[in-house]
């Protein structure tokens, strides 16, 4: 059978049609904008990003395609910015990159991106660290933190009565409430690698060294004995960021290690416990932000710089990054907490206030550490 | 058969066949390939990570698989055999439901359904039949992957044997009736013989797609070790950016397949010239 489409229904596509049509004919400049990361990402830029800049800039078109979830999705833009220069091509076709740090020394020693960050308005907002310096590289004045993500622990206070504020006090708890900590390993998602990579930090004592290299194998003798003791913890072993999340919903466990966003996400969708809080606790958890780019030869410089001018502008941070994702802002927060709805504002720092977090917010070690730790981590 | 029928059947099976090498036999020519470079060098380092790290893996997999087959085959064998003799519209079309229910699907509904407090306990507490305090989890486990699988192969295998009793003569069921064979006497000395080559050939398909299972082990296995190998194959690739071991993982579960290929061909070509 073959559906009809309704007369009506086909004269708004036509009419949609025509007007697309002509406002694309009327538009000067058309922005292409390439996003790594899930659909939540390509979705925020399309649906989010992309209407409210085009209606406040007549004239530009933003054109927003998603280049894959993880790392990988990051890597392909850098390799297609590589390729366009190796043939030599006078005007790239990415005008504004959204990548993850793990890609930025290739973006800069290839010469790939623009120092163009001193150059926007919203330069002198932004304070972060990781702003300055991804996983022990120096990035100063190439990236504009777009958000900064976080694992913290969250727990449920009708089992934990007092939350652990140290990783020493974590472990007794564990140990007096078997199986009622749960966190998904390594293989299921990212909260169980920034756990695992914080316990690593915690027992070596050696974070500086990892997140700010030189990259030194000998840093590493701790980590077979660490591991193992992580691994002979009564703890329930889930399967990924979503699982942990559903068993604290559940309540089959009390406490795990979450992407903050995806906890805050859920309470917004009503698809979890409300009375859920969260926790960092001494000496913290990694977290990581993605940063906008803007490629070298972008064929529309000056709008590609207006577009992450207007993304980290304290409105837009405020409204989207913070009410709508449960992301920490990319600039600095005490520009964005006035414009931030005071339910939002206590989701978001009732339970880790910014002072906390830019005590305990960590970075992901150097690439090598890294990899290395999740190899120790399936072999011991 | 002579030359020119020979070419004549090589020439219509050129179109396929080129398919099958550009989309299979090549990509596996370079899998194996990959599979011994390690740091762009020959080498058998992906196979000892894969025995240092996934023997015990390799061995999960094919339990999960093997039980999951056995258990998928006892119930459509009998099932099938109530249906195609006493037949019974309204359970046929039940049992045809998996068939249209995506992996990930099956995953997630399982997993909610199984989990410690998930729909299955809820519902038996309710009763007093579990201790929500302290409940058994099906979900998590081994027996929860087996659970889904037989769950979703079950609607392929109904098809497929089901199928295979309907072109059972019917003149050999009544012959065995006069004789005053039980439904179960029917099944097991007149279908399920008759039947044998088709129940071959889905044990096979079933077989090495249990093998390949990914989503489901993946929402409803537990997280830690042993893990079934596309999981490995998946953390391989995109947490260790290590397509070595992954191409190797990847031989591993061809040679696994391969076996019951073989015998799965053997069976269909036998009657032939």
């Amino acid at each position: 059978m073959r559906r009809r489409v309704p007369g009506g229904r086909m004269v708004g596509i036509l009419v949609m049609l025509v007007f697309g049509w002509v406002g694309l004919v009327a538009a000067q400049v058309t922005l292409n904008v390439v996003t790594a990361g899930d659909t939540n990402m390509h979705d925020l830029q399309r649906n989010v990003f992309a209407p409210e800049f085009e209606k406040r800039n007549p004239g530009v078109k933003i054109n927003a395609v998603g280049s894959g979830p993880g790392d990988p999705g990051s890597r392909v833009i850098a390799n297609k910015l590589k390729s366009q220069k190796d043939a030599g091509v006078a005007k790239w076709d990415v005008d504004v990159a959204i990548v993850h740090q793990i890609v930025m020394p290739d973006l800069i020693q290839q010469d790939l991106v623009a120092k163009y960050a001193p150059e926007i308005s919203t330069w002198k907002l932004m304070t972060a660290a990781d702003g300055r310096n991804a996983l022990g590289f120096n990035v100063e004045g190439y990236v504009m933190p777009m958000f900064h993500s976080q694992v913290a622990l969250a727990y449920n206070p009708d089992m934990v009565q007092s939350p652990p504020n140290t990783f020493e006090e974590l472990v007794a708890w564990i140990k007096g409430n078997p199986k009622k900590f749960g966190y998904n390993g390594v293989k299921g998602g990212m909260s169980g690698v920034a756990f695992t990579t914080g316990w690593a930090y915690w027992k070596t004592g050696l974070y500086e060294k990892y997140a700010k290299g030189p990259y030194d194998k000998s840093t590493q003798a701790g980590w077979p004995a660490a591991i193992k003791e992580l691994k002979s913890l009564p703890v329930t072993l889930t399967t990924g960021n979503n699982d942990t999340l559903d068993r604290l919903n559940r309540g089959e466990i009390a406490m795990g290690p979450v992407w903050v966003d995806m906890l805050i996400d859920l309470k917004n969708q009503g698809r979890m416990d409300p009375k859920i809080r969260m926790k960092l606790i001494s000496p913290g958890f990694p977290g990581q932000p993605m940063y906008l780019v803007v490629p070298k030869q972008a064929a529309n410089y000056q709008a590609a710089k207006k577009y992450v001018e207007f993304i980290t502008s304290p409105e837009i941070q405020a409204k989207v990054i913070v009410e709508r994702n449960g992301w920490y802002p990319g600039i600095d927060g005490k520009h964005v907490l006035p414009h931030v709805s005071a339910k939002a504002k206590s989701m978001l720092f009732q339970d880790v206030p910014p002072d906390e977090l830019a005590k305990y917010g960590l970075s992901f070690p150097l690439s090598q550490h890294f990899k290395d730790l999740l190899t120790a981590y399936e072999e011991n | 058969m002579r030359a020119s029928s020979r070419l004549l059947s090589l020439a219509i099976a050129a179109p396929p066949l080129a398919i099958v090498v550009w989309l299979f036999f090549l990509p596996f020519l370079s899998s194996a390939h990959l599979s011994f470079l390690r740091d762009g060098a020959w080498s058998l380092g992906n196979y000892a990570l894969v025995w240092r790290l996934y023997r015990f893996d390799v061995l999960y997999t094919l339990w999960i698989s093997v039980v999951s087959l056995v258990l998928v085959l006892g119930i459509a064998i009998f099932l099938c055999g109530y249906l195609r003799i006493v037949g019974h519209r309204a359970v046929e079309f039940l049992f045809k439901v998996p068939l249209f229910v995506p992996f990930v699907v099956v995953g997630h509904g399982m997993r909610v359904l199984l989990a410690p407090r998930g729909t299955l306990n809820s519902a038996l507490a309710q009763v007093g039949l579990v201790d929500l305090g302290d409940p058994p989890s099906i979900a998590f486990t081994w027996l929860g992957i087996v659970v889904s699988l037989v769950w979703k192969n079950l609607a392929l295998a109904v098809l497929l044997v089901l199928g295979a009793y309907r072109a059972v003569d019917e003149a050999y069921l009544e012959a065995a009736r006069n004789f005053g064979a039980s439904v179960y006497r029917q099944i097991k000395d007149i279908l399920l013989p008759m039947a044998a080559p088709s129940l071959v050939v889905a044990s096979a398909f079933m077989f090495t797609s249990m093998l390949a299972s990914f989503s489901i082990p993946l929402m409803i296995g537990g997280g830690e070790q042993p893990q079934m190998l596309m999981v490995d194959v998946y953390y391989r690739i995109n947490y260790q950016n290590d397509l070595g071991t992954a191409n190797a993982l990847g031989m591993v579960s061809y040679l696994l397949a391969m076996g019951v290929a073989g015998y799965y061909l053997r069976t269909i070509t036998v009657k032939e010239f």
